[in-house]
């Protein structure tokens, strides 16, 4: 079974002032999605970068049941691949160190961007694709690394609500096979539709870890924001 | 069975670099017989059979610095490829981090010191793997900015100290017989090569081509975002490391014999990719193919465009920053995005 376990995780960038963790413990396991929400710069992304295993904890251990497939909030991009020669860099952790990929990873690379409805993509570089379309290409990137976790930085950062429901329906299927799915978000409606616990980080801290509907309430978003928040009804797609 | 599109794509590619490299054979050949004896123009067969002088000239002077030409262009070219997909910068090339000006320097005190040509090659390889390693050290101490920035500041850092110290030796040296000797080698050239003077670079420079081959397909892997790269291979800053090694330790080598030639490890990974794509598996190949017919090219105008020689290095100069200028104003795909 997938998991994630942090126990008295505290970590300090260096020469920063303030620890971006502190004393900070969180268990997940099994097929869930977990929302990570809190303000910008409250510790997010350094969690999940730690569970990547990008960053080392200055205390406290993190154990990860297996490598996990991490998508970083945005990239920079050097070279005009192709969409299937960038998706393809996603099976490295299955290639040995003197090889290069061979037919069936590139067969992998097919059957994620088919599953994403992006396959006529393959052959067009990188660079000339849409914002939403590098997204879901990305995404395709973590589902060829077979990986039993997901670690998500903002995936519905800039994306149009249509493909806001791909990832979403994307997110449901893969919690269906048994991932564990952790993801870092600003977007409240998506966390409230997709995840099944939300953890709540503000300075550093744990505010709260818990099942959605016990976290998503207008008192602890408005002290995790420090900003009044009340549940309103707005445009949703239908879908959610 | 249907083949896949990309892999058919592939093959494709391997196909046209076929193609390319056989081209590429018979430009070099056609160099090989152009020349300045006996008069300006192609050796004939029947020359070379029935002129015993052509045939020495071919077999002992135009060969051998054809094969030097090849040795510097493919391993100029490779490394330049090489340090832009681990810096992820299309801009970089060999001579980054101070390596060219480390191995000038060394080659320069070997000469002054009147060592052999291999006390030379050795000063040369260790002038490039302590700049390289300043490099580093300087990089680990700079507080801010990844991994590729800080080599890239602490790179131009160590530049300007080789290129000063340089100077230096320059300044200090005999003015009628060191300095004309200095200079004319840091212009770079082949003239003095023969076959004795490649076997010890081929053998090094051949030994890292290899293993950068066998690589060839984790070199793209490194121009992803340092992140991406990190999470798919955690020993990616270990694999940096061993990349920038073998290519510094290939252009030490062949600039001991040939000089400080620029331009190749810029410009001939850009034409690869113009051909063949981003993909590595085949980008580093073809550059190793094209940057050996590249300065095959370079080096046959050095020789038999003047009756003097003009410096190699020059001649690539001028040929790759036109080449360059209009690879930038022509190209219309984006390079980077933010």
């Amino acid at each position: 079974m997938p998991s994630i376990d942090c126990r008295t995780v505290a970590y300090t960038y260096p020469h920063a002032r303030k620890p971006a963790l502190m004393d900070f413990s969180v268990s997940c396991s099994g097929a869930s999605v977990y929302a990570v929400l809190g303000p910008n710069g409250g510790g997010k992304s350094t969690f999940l970068q730690m569970c990547a295993g990008l960053l080392k904890p200055d205390s406290g251990t993190i154990e990860v049941s297996e490598r996990p497939a991490f998508l970083p909030q945005q990239e920079r991009i050097a070279f005009a691949f192709s969409v299937l020669e960038y998706v393809l860099f996603g099976r490295a952790p299955h290639i040995p160190f003197l090889h290069v990929p061979t037919s069936s990873d590139e067969e992998r690379v097919l059957s994620a961007l088919s599953a994403l409805g992006i396959e006529h993509l393959a052959k067009k570089r990188i660079t000339e694709l849409s914002g939403g379309e590098l997204q879901l290409v990305r995404f395709a990137r973590i589902l060829v690394q077979e990986s039993s976790i997901y670690l998500l930085d903002e995936p519905t950062d800039m994306l149009d609500p249509a493909h806001s429901v791909q990832i979403a329906k994307l997110l449901a299927r893969e919690k269906e096979q048994g991932r564990l799915i952790l993801m870092a978000t600003h977007d409240l409606m998506f966390a409230q539709e997709c995840a099944d616990y939300i953890i709540m980080i503000k300075n550093g801290i744990l505010q709260c870890c818990s099942n959605s509907g016990a976290c998503l309430t207008e008192d602890r978003l408005s002290l995790l924001f420090d900003v009044p928040m009340k549940q309103r009804s707005t445009f949703l797609p239908a879908v959610f | 069975m249907n083949r896949l599109p990309e892999a058919k794509n592939f093959v494709l590619s391997k196909v046209k670099f076929f193609i390319v490299s056989g081209i590429a054979l018979a430009v070099i050949l056609f160099l090989t017989l152009w020349g300045r004896y006996p008069e300006p123009g192609l050796l004939g067969i029947r020359e070379l059979v029935s002129d015993e002088l052509s045939l020495r000239i071919i077999l002992l002077v135009r060969l051998p610095r054809m094969a030097g030409a090849i040795l510097l262009g493919a391993v100029l070219a490779l490394s330049g490829t090489v340090f832009q997909y681990v810096f992820a910068n299309p801009l970089v090339d060999s001579g980054f981090l101070g390596v060219s000006q480390g191995a000038g320097l060394g080659t320069i005190i070997a000469m002054l010191s009147g060592f052999s040509f291999a006390g030379m090659l050795g000063l040369a390889f260790a002038g490039a793997l302590l700049s390289l390693a300043a490099s580093v050290f300087l990089a680990k101490r700079i507080r801010f900015g990844g991994l590729v920035l800080r080599l890239v500041l602490s790179g131009i850092a160590v530049s300007s100290v080789l290129s000063a110290l340089i100077s230096l030796l320059k300044f200090t040296a005999d003015p009628l017989k060191e300095l004309p000797e200095i200079t004319y080698w840091l212009m770079g050239g082949l003239s003095g090569v023969r076959w004795q003077v490649l076997v010890l670079p081929a053998g090094i420079a051949g030994l890292c081509a290899v293993v950068l081959l066998a690589l060839r397909w984790k070199v793209g892997l490194l121009a992803m975002d340092d992140a991406v790269a990190k999470s798919l291979v955690p020993q990616t800053d270990k694999l940096r490391l061993v990349l920038l090694g073998l290519s510094v330790a290939g252009t030490a080598v062949v600039t001991a014999y040939a000089g400080i030639v620029p331009w190749a490890g810029l410009i001939v990974p850009h034409i690869a990719r113009l051909l063949f794509g981003a993909d590595t598996r085949i980008t580093i190949p073809a550059s190793i193919v094209l940057g050996a017919v590249f300065m095959a090219l370079c080096d046959t105008v050095a020789r038999s465009l003047f009756p003097v020689e003009i410096p190699l290095g020059i001649i690539t100069a001028l040929l790759g920053c036109i080449v360059f200028v209009i690879l930038l104003v022509t190209i219309p795909i984006k390079v980077e995005r933010a």
